[in-house]
Order: structure tokens, then sequence, then C-alpha cells
């Protein structure tokens, strides 16, 4: 496993605006996360090959960052931001609703694998709260209409 | 006030290099590059009074003097687009609508500490924030702004991008700096400074500015120090984004100037309460990490970093987070604590261990099982942090609990002695 | 010389150097879990915190704070101590209760800090955090990360000292944990140091699991005899008393010798000391009449022995008695062999079982080096070498074959002798007329020789070693033991009075000053010199002197 075509050049170009290998772990972890969906223990062995970093060392990073998994997740991560502005304005119950409409807690994916939920903390759009980030787009302004509209229009 | 940050607030999308400035590009830049010394670029934004939009509210320009002048090595400037404070959402705005102001803002301060490298960090979260500052820093270089001799002088200047991976402590300035390294977001210990050489990025001295900071820099240069002073409080000049949020009318970003009445941004730019029938109770005036403020306090207190100071409370980075009656205080200290335990990088002993204390006595709380007596014994384990840690995140857990504790402490003797929420019945 | 006040007591310090460390030099105690000498101050156990006077409200870590002259700073005020307690409560609340079943109990810093520092009531009333317990990491570690007080130590250790990396931290905050990467292990030379560096027990040697209590443990200052390096160690036992058993050795730690080996021993070294407890050890001198082998007691063996040599000098002569040292027997023995052979024989057949050239050679870059013998040097030093027209090893081996040398007195250490030498050396004992050998194990050699001598082994005798680089370096007896096997020097002191040679060596020390006096490799060096670090002649041995007395005074003479 390793990269190869337009990964391989974009890390490259990572490389090349870090100061030493060690300085490329952050960007070359959203890399890997965006090319192969989690940073696996393949994954892992390959970055740290890749950047001469223990497994250790590089395990030690990507736990750190609740950004970074270690395991794969549905199709869509459902990211329900769960601190003081947007609980002010109902993600309560937002994702209590979510959570009963596709039969999931927590940090569980369906069974078809299409949804992962996961309550996250504050995600930077506290004047347009209730937020959910799904994948990498943020939907602002959320209520239970929106939500069940956004969850149906999701292939 | 005309908007001065928030001019480009509404464009779909980010405002593309040659429409920057309405069309004027990179103004500020050129002129510093034309005439101006190292020296008098920070003595001028030091005489404005520009102080850090990051929430510690420290002078820019002084910080900027830090950085030994006759230092030999590499300097670097970063740039904290980490915003993840809750109540802030202020630098997002800047970041999708108008990147190249931030840009501008971080090559001027480039120039004026001697840094050949400059580093945006951006949390994680915000991929279509990444994808906008990639655009511009690409414009960029096509267009000469950044790269070698910049505008045909002796002014070389590099920006890399780094995405930071969800952690809320990677806004402090030093574990920033172990983020971009590729460590686990751990802050450096104190002295060295970070722009004394052995505190920075890579051990070199480095400069770390908040991005509504950087964004000041291009306005002060081609204005002026004396009209960027001139507007609000002489200690604590200049034009702030405010962003409000919980149970207003409308919430959302608030471009006025330094000093407005709290009461004014709440009222009349905000739309007032949520519902009508129910009253303010209670207000966090800039992010998570400031003293609360009753009702009272909120109504009277000017928005600028000496008067919040003065009642024994932050402007921090003026995220307003409104509170109404039918919040229970001790719920939302609940939020707050869990946000910081989670947060909670782990390295030193009294944060790692004492917040997630805090936490579990403020969970037993929240359900009415807790005793009278935790509530003195959660500020005692309060001051056994405060003070104590590596870096002000630890502080950061405590102000909530104290100020909460202290404000509202009916509602915590409700819970634990008579084991029952008034507010919630 | 700058200085800052401590606690009230004036402290000097030296340019770069922080509180912590200035303070240790003047002997007063900081309490600390992440600062170590040897490793990358990291600061954040923030137990070592102190209060300055006149600056910032906020306490400052001793081991990260660099002082400056003049300040005066408190380490143990009221501030400080509720500071303290607060950081030990604050550790303690996850700590698991496992004192009762823990191997660090009785040598664990969190103890110690807890009765002194601590509170002695805990307020905690919620669940504790779980983390993996028990679980072995490496052949020689098991860890148990509830206990961790996330030092950081071992991290820093593996990473900076040893350069393999294999530990990590993982997660955040309260739930962040030290763990090795799933699948892999810890399995580098110097592994055994992180118990050593540890201060509480989260990790601990799978060796001396369960095995004894810390405070069973008699302790007494050593060298390791496995390389030419002689790093300092401690060696732990028990004596007859305790748990009924007999004398025990249970485990070997590193000791600090900045000179030597810094803070760390090799794993080769440190579990090296099986052989002590072993079956195979003699506790009885033997003697040999053809095929039978009976137990002596070592004054009648010495007796017979001496007897033996004066009737093979009359008969053939001085020059048919030759004598085989060993780089792994102390300088003593060595000296002693070497004044009975050469001296009062005056035989000039005289050599050692060893390296001859120069020891110094790495065979890592970390600690150890190529030559396994810890006194080849010693040897080499005190002249343990053929005299006029006398014979080297080969050529007395030859010689004992041929019947020109018909007595040969052997000094042996058990097995640690190469292969091929220890087969020629059984068969010389067994062809000459007169085979002693002095040794502490009963191996081939032992059912060789006529007369076997039983010695104690190095960690049982005082004595010297002297290491490669000319370092002579002082050994403790674990236990004084009043049997049959005695040291080696004593052995051979009695042999030479019992030939008539009259020699007064009251303690080993005694033959250790005349080794000093004479050896002109050790000019400079007396008995006093010789401290727990060792002594080793430098050009300009008196301005060193001098400069570390204007050191601990703290004033220019």
């Amino acid at each position: 496993m390793d990269f190869s075509g337009e990964a391989e050049k974009e890390f490259q170009l990572i490389l090349e605006r870090s100061e030493n290998k060690q300085g490329a772990l952050m960007m070359t972890l959203h890399l890997a996360q965006r090319e192969y969906g989690c940073i696996s223990p393949e994954v892992e062995e390959m970055i740290a090959d890749r950047l001469e970093l223990t497994l250790a060392y590089v395990h030690g990073v990507v736990t750190f960052y609740t950004f970074f998994h270690t395991e794969s997740v549905g199709k869509y991560l459902l990211q329900f931001c769960s601190t003081l502005p947007c609980a002010l304005r109902g993600s309560e119950e937002l994702f209590d609703h979510c959570s009963k409409k596709l039969g999931i807690k927590a940090g569980e994916t369906t069974q078809d694998g299409k949804f992962t939920l996961v309550k996250v903390e504050c995600l930077g759009s506290c004047g347009t709260s209730p937020v959910v980030q799904v994948n990498e787009d943020y939907h602002e302004e959320m209520n239970i209409e929106k939500l069940d509209k956004l969850l149906d229009s999701l292939e | 006030m005309e908007p001065v940050l928030t001019k480009n607030i509404s464009s779909t999308g980010p405002v593309g290099i040659d429409a920057y400035n309405d069309g004027k590009g990179y103004e500020a830049l050129k002129k510093v590059l034309d005439g101006m010394s190292r020296a008098e670029v920070i003595d001028t934004v030091k005489a404005c009074g520009l102080r850090g939009r990051g929430g510690a509210g420290f002078s820019a320009g002084m910080k900027w003097s830090f950085i030994p002048s006759d230092y030999p090595g590499p300097r670097y400037l970063a740039c904290n687009a980490d915003e993840s404070e809750p109540g802030t959402f202020k630098d997002r705005q800047i970041i999708e609508h108008d990147p190249h102001m931030i840009l501008e803002g971080m090559s001027v301060a480039s120039y004026a500490i001697g840094a050949k490298k400059a580093y945006i960090y951006i949390r994680g979260e915000l991929a279509y924030g990444a994808k906008c500052l990639r655009k511009a820093v690409d414009e960029a270089y096509g267009k000469g702004m950044l790269g070698k001799n910049i505008m045909g002088k002796d002014f070389d200047l590099d920006v890399a991008i780094v995405r930071g991976g969800a952690a809320y402590v990677c806004g402090e300035e030093t574990a920033l700096l172990s983020s971009i390294e590729g460590k686990r977001g751990y802050p450096k210990l104190r002295p060295p400074f970070p722009a004394n050489p052995g505190g920075g990025l890579h051990a070199e001295p480095t400069i770390i500015n908040n991005v509504e900071t950087l964004s000041c820099v291009p306005h002060i240069i081609n204005r002026g120090a004396d009209w960027f002073k001139s507007i609000g409080p002489e200690k604590s000049p200049g034009p702030k984004i405010f962003g409000v949020s919980g149970h207003v009318k409308k919430p959302g970003i608030y471009e006025l100037p330094m000093g407005t009445p709290l009461k004014e941004i709440i009222y009349d730019h905000a739309g007032g309460m949520m519902r009508d029938d129910k009253k303010l109770k209670a207000v966090i005036p800039g992010g998570s990490s400031c003293p609360v403020l009753t009702a009272e306090e909120a109504e009277s207190v000017n928005m600028d970093f000496d008067s919040l100071a003065e009642i024994g409370s932050m402007l921090g980075s003026g995220g307003v987070i409104v509170m109404d009656e039918t919040v229970c205080m001790v719920d939302a200290l609940y939020n707050l604590i869990r946000f910081y335990a989670h947060e909670s990088c782990g390295q030193c002993t009294p944060c790692r261990e004492g917040v997630a204390w805090m936490k579990k006595i403020i969970a037993r709380m929240v359900h009415c099982e807790a005793e009278e007596d935790e509530i003195d014994m959660l500020l005692d384990i309060a001051d056994n942090i405060a003070g104590n840690t590596i870096c002000p995140l630890g502080d950061a857990a405590v102000f909530p609990v104290r100020a909460f504790v202290k404000k509202f402490r009916s509602e915590f003797e409700d819970h634990t002695r008579h084991k029952k929420c008034r507010v919630k019945s | 010389m700058p200085s800052f006040t401590l606690n009230g007591i004036e402290v000097p310090f030296k340019e770069g150097e922080t509180i912590i460390q200035a303070a240790d030099r003047a002997g007063i105690f900081i309490p600390r879990f992440c600062y170590h000498p040897a490793l990358e101050i990291e600061g954040n156990c923030r137990m070592c915190l102190v209060d300055i006077e006149g600056g910032p409200p906020k306490l400052f870590s001793a081991c990260s704070t660099q002082p400056k002259d003049g300040w005066i700073v408190h380490s143990n005020n009221e501030k400080v101590r509720k500071a303290r307690a607060g950081i030990l409560e604050f550790i303690l609340i996850n700590h698991p209760l496992d004192c009762p079943i823990c191997d660090q109990a009785g040598e664990c810093d969190l103890q110690d800090y807890a009765y002194l520092y601590g509170l002695s009531k805990s307020r905690y009333k919620d669940d504790k955090e779980k983390k993996p317990k028990h679980k072995i990491l490496g052949p020689t570690i098991i860890h148990d990360a509830e206990r961790c007080v996330l030092c950081s130590r071992c991290i820093r250790f593996l990473r900076d000292v040893v350069g393999t990396g294999e530990l990590g931290l993982f997660e955040r905050g309260a739930k962040t944990y030290v763990d090795i990467y799933p699948g892999k292990q810890i399995d580098n030379p110097y592994s055994g140091n992180l118990v050593d560096l540890c201060p509480v027990g989260a990790l601990t040697s799978r060796d001396f699991r369960f095995k004894a209590r810390a405070w069973d443990l008699d302790r007494c200052e050593s060298v390791c005899p496995d390389c030419s390096t002689g790093c300092n160690i401690y060696i732990d036992s028990i004596g007859k008393k305790v748990y009924n058993l007999q004398y025990q050795v249970y485990r070997i730690r590193a000791r600090a010798n900045t000179e030597v080996n810094g803070y760390f021993i090799c794993d080769a070294g440190r579990y090296d000391y099986k052989w002590l407890n072993g079956d195979e050890r003699l506790w009885a001198s033997i003697v040999s009449c053809g095929d039978h082998r009976d137990k002596i007691r070592t004054a009648a063996a010495i007796e017979q022995v001496a007897e033996a040599l004066k009737k093979v000098v009359d008969q053939h002569g001085p020059s048919s008695v030759a004598g085989i040292g060993n780089a792994r027997s102390t300088n003593e023995e060595n000296l002693l062999l070497k004044k009975l052979i050469q001296d009062h024989i005056k035989s000039p057949h005289l050599d050692f079982v060893g390296a001859h050239g120069d020891v110094s050679e790495m065979e890592d870059n970390m600690l150890v080096r190529k030559d396994k013998n810890p006194n080849s040097k010693g040897c080499q030093n005190i002249g343990m070498a053929p005299g006029e027209e006398g014979r080297d090893l080969d050529g007395i081996l030859d010689d004992a074959d041929s019947g020109d040398i018909k007595a040969l007195v052997v000094l042996s250490v058990g097995y640690k002798m190469p292969e091929d030498v220890r087969s020629r050396i059984a068969r010389a004992l067994e062809k000459v007329e007169v085979g002693v050998l002095i040794d502490c194990m009963d191996t081939e050699l032992a059912h060789k020789a006529d007369w076997t001598l039983a010695s104690v082994a190095y960690a049982e005798t005082h004595g010297t070693y002297t290491n490669y680089a000319g370092r002579v370096q002082r050994l403790q007896p674990t236990m004084p033991l009043g049997g049959e096997a005695r040291p080696g020097w004593e052995l051979l002191r009695d042999l030479l009075n019992g030939m008539g040679a009259v020699v007064d060596y009251p303690s080993a020390w005694a033959v250790t000053r005349e080794m000093l006096e004479n050896c002109p490799a050790y000019e400079g060096l007396t008995l006093q010199n010789i401290g727990p670090q060792g002594a080793i002649k430098t050009v300009g041995r008196q301005e060193e002197e001098k400069e570390t007395q204007e050191e601990q005074s703290g004033e220019k003479s």
C-alpha cells in the first residue's frame, strides 16, 4: 500500500512545504484519510515508513486528534455539534431525533453502512446553530424538518 | 460603522485576488515594501493599539517587537486559524469570504519580524475554509505576492497551510506550533517564549497571531494608526467582529467598534431575546472561557478588553453566548466542563486529572446525585488547577466553574441540598 | 559564582542550570516524577513547583526554570505545600489501590511523596479510569497503565537515548495512556532501564515480578563483570534469615556514574546474575585422587597445596611452576597470584586469560564493549605477563602438555571462559603433577584439577576492577559469607603464608593499596580517593580536585 498518482503528487507537495518529514505528518494524515477512508494499521505503517517515524509515534499522533479515525466509518459521517451555543438552540433534541430515526446510538453505524452518528464539540459556527457536519460539509440552522430532508437526500 | 473586516461577508465564495481590496490588491504590502523599515511597521502597529483578537488581548505590536532584531537564524509567523472556542465563529467569515486580507496581513507581519516562512494553522473541520485558503495562496504565488522577490523587492515569503485535527488545545499558541511540528498537540514550556530563541517553531523565534488580528493590519497600514485608534476606547481600539449566539432572534456576526455596550449588541443588533416571554438570565461575553455575566452585569458593561476585565470577566474572542431564564446553569456548566475535559491534552497532571474530576462531580450535580459540600470542594479543586498548569487551558476550564458557582450558587444548592432543579420543573 | 536562596539556604548555580539541578547538587530535595538528569526536561508532572518571591503570583516548575542571581525561592512554604498536595491528590484519584501486589512498593516515588507531602484522606467519589493492566510488553517488561503517572520518562528514554521509540502516548486528556504499538514488543538491549526509570509500578521487571519485597533486599554497590566498560551497579540480595532461604541474589540495578555509564546499564549485564544462585556454585573446596573427588576443608586444602608446590620447586626448580591469572578476577586476586608465582616461587611463567591489547572498542553505540572481561586492563596494568625468559599463555599450556611445566595455579570464574581456552587449561590441569584451581563454580576445570580451592564470586568479595579507561572501581560484597568458600585474595594470601612468604594483608584493601603504590598506571590514586565512582589517573588531576572544591564552597580560593 502506498500513495500513487494524484495522491503521490500531493504528498510530494506536502513534503516540499514542510520543514522536515515529521512536520509533514498532519497534512499527510489528512491526505491518507481522504484516500483510504480511515487511518488503519496498514496506513500507519506506510506513513511511518515514508516519513521515517516509529509506529508508536504515528499512532500517538493519530489517536490524539479526534478528526482521524482508526476504523472505517459509514458513507456519511453525521457529526452533531453538542457544545453550549448549539445546545441552547436544540442540538440535543435534533440528535435524539436522528438517533431514533436511524436506529443507532452515538458512535454506531447503520447496518447498511450508510450513516455513522457521532456527537462532536464546537464546530465554530455558533451563529447558525444547530450545526450538523456531514463528511466535510457544514449544514447550518438545522431543525428536525431540514434534517429529515437532508437524510432522505443522501444516497 | 462601515464594515472594515466584514466588507465582503456576503460574497458567494471567497473574493479572488483580482477583486480583492476593491481591485486595488495588496496595497498595504506595497506601501510597506516601498518605503517602511521593519522597525517603522512595528512601531505603527504598536502605536495604533491593536490588541490580539484570539482571546488574550496582548498588544500585537509589542509581541512583534519581542523577536531579537539581531537574531541570525530563521524566524516564523504563524496565523492561528484554529478557532475552536465555543461561541466563536468570526475568523471563519474572513477565511471563507476575504482570505487575501489575511494573507496580506501575514505578509506585512512577516516583513516586520523578518520571517521568510509563514504558516496558517486552520482547524481540521473547516475543509471548505482550507480550500479557500489554498486557492488564495496559489493565486498569490501566481501574481508574485508570495515567493521570491515579492513586488520586485528584497522580500521573500513562503506560506504553508497546515490543517488541524479537531483539538481545541491547538488553538493555544505553543500547542499550535507542536502540531505544525507533527507532534501531539502539547503546549510547550515557557520560558523560553515563542518569540525567543528556543521557544518557537522548530526552536526558532516565532510570532503567532489570530486571523482577525492579522486582518486588521492592512487597514492599519492603509489608513494609518490614528484612524484605527480613533475607533472605540483608547486602550482597546479598533473595529471588532462580535459573534452572537444562543437565545437571540438574530444570531450572527456583527462588526462594531470596540467598546460597544453589550446591551446594544444583544437587543439592537441581535434582535433581542429569542422568545419574547423569556427574560435574559446570563451572558458569556467572549467565548466559553470568559467568566459568565449575570443579566444585570451584561446590560451595563461595554465590550472592550479593559471594561470586561474590570468586572472580573474577559473580552476574549468576543463570542457572545446569550442564555435566557429557561437555562439551568448546572446543565450549562456541565456542557462546558464536558467540552474542556474532552479537549484537555493530558500533558500535565492538574488539568488532565482535575478537569475530568470536576466534570464527574458536575455530572452528578446535574442528576441531583451530589452532596452540598461538593460545591466548595469543586472550588477547591479549581484552585489546585489554576496557575499550576503548563498552559492556560487549565485556567480556561476553571473560570467558568468559578463564575457559574459564584453567580448562580442557589441553583447548585438546589441540585445538591434539595435534590431538585427549580429551573426545569 | 551566582546563587539563589532556596528555603533560606544559599545555592550556587552554573550557567544554563535549572533550579532543580542546582538544588540536587546542593543536596536539597525537590520532589519530581518527570524530571530525570539523563532525559530532556518536560515539566509535565508539576510536582516540583516552587514559589519565587517577588515574581509572578503563580508557581513555577523548578525543573524547567533557570534561576537568576539573588532570587529567593521557596519549595516548602504553605503555598507550595498546598499545590503539591493538590497535585498528589490529582495523581491518586485514578491510581489503583495496588500497593499490596505492586512490585514497586517500598521503592515507589508516589508512595514516598504521598506519605511526605500528601493528604491522608481521599475526597474522590467517582469511578477510576480503566486502562490496560499487567500487559506484557516484551521479554523483560510488564506494564500497568493504571498505575502510570504519565511522566513520559519511558517515552523519552526509548526515543532519545536508545533510539528505538517502541512506546507511545495514545489518546488524549484523562484517557491518555502509555502503550506499545499493537503487535510490537519492547525488545532492545537496554529495555531493563525502563524499570529503574519508572518512578511508580507502571513498568516493572518480568524477571523480578512477585519475587521479593524491596524492603527485604540488602543492597551493595558493585561493578558489572560482563565487559570492559565497568558499568556501576547495585546488587540486591537477601540473606539466610529472611524467607528461610539461602543467600540469593534477586536483581541487579543500574548505579549512576557520570564518568562511566551515566544512569543506565545494558540488559546483558542486568540479567546475568542467576549463575550466582546456581547449583554449580562451589561452596566447599575439593581434592581429587584419581577419579575420586572429595570435599576438603579449605584450610587443609591450602596446606596440602603449599606442600605439593614446595615439593615440585625443590625437585624440579622454580621454572617448573606456572600461573594463569584471569581478567574476570579482581586486581587483588591477580596481584597475589603474581606475587606467589613471580616474587615468591621466582618462576617467570605468568600470563592471564583475557584481552591483552586495547580493550576500549565498542560493540554498540551506547555502553557495550567487545572485550567481555571486566578487568583486562587491570591485569595488563599490574603486569600479569611473563618475566624474563618466561612463557606466555600458549607457551605455558604447551609446556604443561610436554611435561616441562609440572605445577599450575589457575584463576577461573566458572563458565565465563572461552571454550577453546578452557579445554586446553583443563587438559593442562590434568596433565601436570600439581594442578591447582581457584574457582567459584564446579565446572570441567574443577574436575581436572588436583585441588580446587573454593572462592566466592565477584558479588561476594571486596576488591577492584580496572575498566577499559584505566578507572579503578571497587566492589562491595553483598553479605559477609563465613563458609568454606572464601574471597580469592584470601586464599592466595594464606597460600603465600603457607609457602613461607610471610605476608600481612589484614583486608583486601591492603592489597589494593600495595597495587596503587607500586603501579605507575595508578599514579596519584590512593585508597581515599577511590570513592563510589572509582578513580582514574588523569593529567592535571590536582587542578581538577581544586576546581571541585571551589564549586562546592561556592567561592574562589
